[in-house]
């Protein structure tokens, strides 16, 4: 009777070309699988398949059979089931294809293939896709959360303290600089919070239920997603040319150039310039605020204390 | 690749070639990123498709004509599969980073925005932030033009940076840092660059050769291998996201960090970074330099408080 693959894709048919529910009785009477012998044996082997179809991301849904059975249909929508049209012009497909051309990743290689398989044949260009990342895993999870507006719960590792299971109400994912975050109201801390992806430690669990809160609107990713911290200073700095780049990388602007030794202008949190200054050692040094110097001076100090003699 | 696999690809391949009839089973191949072998097996059992209870009537019919296929009676898939919430959060996440990396081109952003909207993905659901990097707007430039770059770079084991003659080939934004790939002409090998450690670039008129098909991910791969045991605070613990393969154990209120380096001076690098919040256990050859480091820049201080 084939092989499973090509069961799984005379299932779908015979869902699509349905005009109504059916039941596991119709499916045996229309398709001639699940006729084993062993009846409940057949009825494993369709749940198995019914599973690998959602899996595939069919949208299967499970009606009541009509009358009082108490048995249970299938339906597959073909308004569900099928891309929406999408029109992408020649110009569009070539950009997406040369876009995402050197990411790989198996789940954006299917999900291009669908959206090409009825878009024009992109241009055979020679330009190299010129720029590549790594997704986020445990995306899937959370955008459908977000989308049903259902809570989640999950034990995250934030960057200073202790893993702790946290459960939030998704609102929006956020991608930055290759990493993804989740933004949501942290459920015991009743407040917005933010989480990177990566530091979330196992599954991804969803709690209660469904439509359960409003998305806010008007968001600032950009906000949520920065360092927070105090307000910044300005601060100046003296550093060896040499190595001025180290506070060029942390928005550090030249103001003066003087023999080898430039004077750069840096705008930061207090901490971030102390740790910038501790960095450069003496290859460089902070000179202004006064409070950035002592806390430098302070920080050095420590470092030499902490790390005298052997160990 | 298991059956899922198979017939997830099997329902896509079908309205490839309703769309273009006679196509060859290579450019199927290539359009599904699958092998010409794959494509060869789903055609097979395509030919067994179906309705197989009504007795071979409405079978779907898979013709060749030498290495072209035409398909029929396959109007029940004539339509792809919405590509799932994952898909589609892939593909809008990739073209994001493009989009991120340069200015963004009309065609990328419309076709961006007809992506979400035929899978159902809303606008705010994925939301992407764009930062000006230092370097990356030129290295676009690079990567544009057809020239070789002299890239001024501060390799994990220099003193300061050094001047070296690349050829570029791709970006990669990797966890938080883009990376350029390129050929360092004078080691003759593929070289991985970190944007954050470049100090300056300057094009030459030296052409560019091929990019190779495969990258490896920037990742860190030591040669000479030595053993670092940090002691780090709670407010020091973000040491430990910008290393690799580090063995982590609680102690006291904070953390003890174990981990190889090929590069004492980059840890070194680090902990004076952490401004307290990270301290060496061993080797002791580490806890010296980082302890003559400290005192080297508060004598800087000091001899600046005397003359003022």
């Amino acid at each position: 009777m084939g092989d499973r693959a090509e069961r799984l894709v005379n299932l779908t048919i015979a869902f699509l070309e349905a005009r109504r529910p059916m039941t596991l009785t119709d499916l045996r009477a229309k398709t001639g699988y699940y006729r084993q012998a062993d009846a409940e044996a057949g009825r494993r082997m369709f749940e198995r398949d019914k599973d690998a179809l959602r899996s595939m991301g069919i949208p299967l849904r499970t009606v009541p059979a009509p009358g009082d059975t108490g048995d249970v249909g299938y339906a597959l929508d073909r308004r569900e089931y099928e891309l929406a049209e999408i029109d992408l012009t020649v110009e569009e497909m070539s950009a997406l294809a040369v876009a995402v051309g050197a990411i790989t990743d198996r789940d954006l290689a299917r999900g291009l293939a669908k959206v090409a398989a009825v878009a024009p044949d992109p241009q055979p260009t020679t330009a190299d896709a010129a720029v590549t990342s790594s997704l986020p895993s445990g995306v899937d999870p959370l955008v459908a959360a977000i989308e049903d507006r259902q809570a989640v719960s999950f034990r995250y590792a934030p960057s200073a303290g202790d893993v702790a299971q946290r459960t939030i109400d998704p609102w929006r994912i956020a991608w930055r600089r290759g990493r993804a975050y989740v933004i949501g109201r942290d459920h015991e801390r009743d407040a917005q919070r933010v989480f990177r992806l990566d530091r979330i430690e196992g599954i991804i669990r969803p709690v209660g239920q469904a439509g359960a809160f409003e998305r806010p609107e008007g968001i600032d990713v950009e906000a949520a997603t920065s360092r927070p911290g105090p307000p910044p200073v300005v601060a100046t700095l003296v550093v060896d040319r040499r190595h001025r780049w180290l506070v060029e990388r942390a928005g550090g602007a030249t103001i003066e150039e003087e023999g080898n030794q430039d004077r750069l202008e840096v705008t930061a949190s207090l901490d971030a310039v102390v740790e910038l200054a501790c960095e450069l050692g003496d290859r460089g040094r902070v000179v202004s605020p006064p409070e950035a110097v002592e806390a430098t001076r302070a920080a050095l100090a420590a470092i030499a204390s902490a790390h005298r003699g052997g160990s | 690749m298991t059956a899922v696999d198979d017939a997830a690809r099997m329902l896509t391949l079908v309205p490839w070639l309703l769309e273009r009839p006679g196509a060859t089973i290579d450019e199927a191949a290539t359009a599904m990123r699958a092998t010409p072998q794959q494509i060869d097996g789903d055609l097979s059992r395509l030919d067994f498709c179906g309705l197989p209870g009504l007795g071979g009537g409405d079978l779907i019919e898979v013709h060749r004509y030498g290495d072209r296929i035409v398909l029929r009676l396959a109007d029940e898939l004539r339509r792809p599969l919405r590509p799932t919430l994952g898909e589609a959060v892939r593909l809008v996440l990739a073209a994001e980073t493009v989009i991120a990396a340069a200015s963004p081109t009309p065609a990328l952003t419309s076709a961006l925005a007809k992506v979400r909207a035929a899978a159902g993905l809303a606008d705010d659901t994925v939301q992407s932030v764009a930062d000006p990097s230092p370097w990356l707007s030129q290295v676009r430039d690079v990567l544009d033009g057809g020239t070789c770059v002299e890239l001024d770079y501060q390799g994990r084991n220099d003193e300061a940076p050094r001047t070296r003659l690349v050829d570029p080939w791709r970006l990669e934004l990797h966890d938080g840092n883009w990376y350029l790939h390129a050929r360092d002409l004078e080691a003759d090998a593929g070289r991985v660059f970190r944007l954050d450690r470049v100090s300056g670039i300057v094009a030459t008129d030296q052409p560019r050769g091929p990019v190779p098909a495969e990258l490896p991910t920037p990742s860190y791969e030591p040669e000479d291998e030595q053993v670092v045991e940090l002691r780090v605070s709670r407010e020091g613990r973000w040491v430990v996201h910008v290393l690799d393969n580090v063995r982590e154990e609680p102690d006291g209120d904070g953390h003890r960090l174990v981990f190889g380096t090929d590069s004492l001076r980059h840890v070194a690098d680090l902990v004076m970074r952490a401004a307290g919040g990270a301290v060496v256990l061993a080797p002791d050859a580490l806890r010296q330099m980082v302890a003559d480091r400290a005192n080297a820049a508060l004598a800087t201080y000091e001899a600046t408080a005397s003359d003022g």
